[in-house]
């Protein structure tokens, strides 16, 4: 294993579970936690604008978020009368994960697709008067693509978690 | 990262056929416009090479072998891609000569 840039990390290590919550919070921050800031910076640089270019791809609205409603289904309500609401009560969430598997994916990009999650649902909100959303949904190659980027981006940051928190349990090995 | 990106949109672009004309980019809102066969590919380019630089930051022993060893790994996917595209095409011809 590579030496830590830092002394810090040799004399005080951290604990892997530290290392990895730090890792999925912000994309390479694992790797400055055991001493390898630059490694740590390249990861992160990377993981941040693969997600980010795969929401330039394909739009905010590519980004499956579980637990709410599409398109169709709120333009449905309001044709029946209903009050605009983009949130799915009537699924169980595992059931909306289990729908939108790369939501999974996504979620190992750290708070920044939460972020990124809640302006999908918002540009993805029917207006009750043009009955239209802010954000326009991608289809076909270019959803595919999108998508891709963004859950890539997020097990990239996963092989990362566990890289960075392995390296901090053999910090803590090593006398 | 990005000059791909607008490469592509640029591809599009040229490619009325694929373009609707009344369609505007809006980053984050709309999607790219990137619906022509000629110009999509190009988005797998960058997907690769960050694959490469994120596997093998965690792969070396110093940061120094990083872009060396990323680019070499960017050639060898794009290779087994286009290997992988060309065998799949030859498939799929084979498969609709004997149909016909």
């Amino acid at each position: 294993m590579t030496p830590p840039d830092s002394p810090a990390a040799r004399i005080y290590p951290p604990q892997p579970f530290v290392v990895a919550l730090a890792a999925w919070a912000v994309p390479g921050f694992g790797y400055a936690l055991v001493g390898q800031r630059t490694r740590g910076v390249i990861v992160g640089i990377t993981v941040v604008l693969l997600f980010v270019a795969g929401l330039l791809i394909g739009g905010i609205r590519s980004l499956e978020v579980p637990m709410a409603k599409r398109e169709e289904v709120q333009v449905r309500e309001l044709e029946r009368g209903g009050v605009p609401d983009p949130r799915e009560p009537r699924m169980a969430f595992g059931d909306e994960v289990r729908g939108k598997p790369w939501s999974i994916a996504q979620f190992f990009n750290g708070p920044i697709a939460f972020v990124a999650g809640y302006f999908s649902v918002r540009a993805g909100t029917v207006d009750p008067s043009t009955r239209q959303t802010p954000g326009v949904e991608s289809h076909a190659r270019v959803n595919e693509i999108a998508v891709l980027y963004t859950a890539v981006a997020g097990m990239l940051n996963l092989l990362a978690i566990i890289d960075s928190a392995h390296r901090a349990g053999r910090l803590l090995e090593t006398p | 990262m990005f000059a791909p990106l607008a490469a592509a949109a640029l591809l599009a672009q040229a490619d009325p056929a694929s373009n609707p004309p009344a369609f505007h980019y809006v980053p984050f809102l709309k999607p790219l416009p990137v619906w022509g066969d000629r110009a999509w590919p190009w988005l797998l380019l960058p997907l690769c090479v960050a694959v490469a630089v994120v596997y093998k930051s965690i792969k070396c022993r110093t940061v120094r072998q990083v872009p060396k060893e990323a680019a070499l790994l960017t050639v060898w996917i794009v290779a087994g891609m286009l290997i992988a595209a060309v065998v799949l095409a030859a498939i799929v011809e084979g498969l609709e000569r004997a149909n016909s």
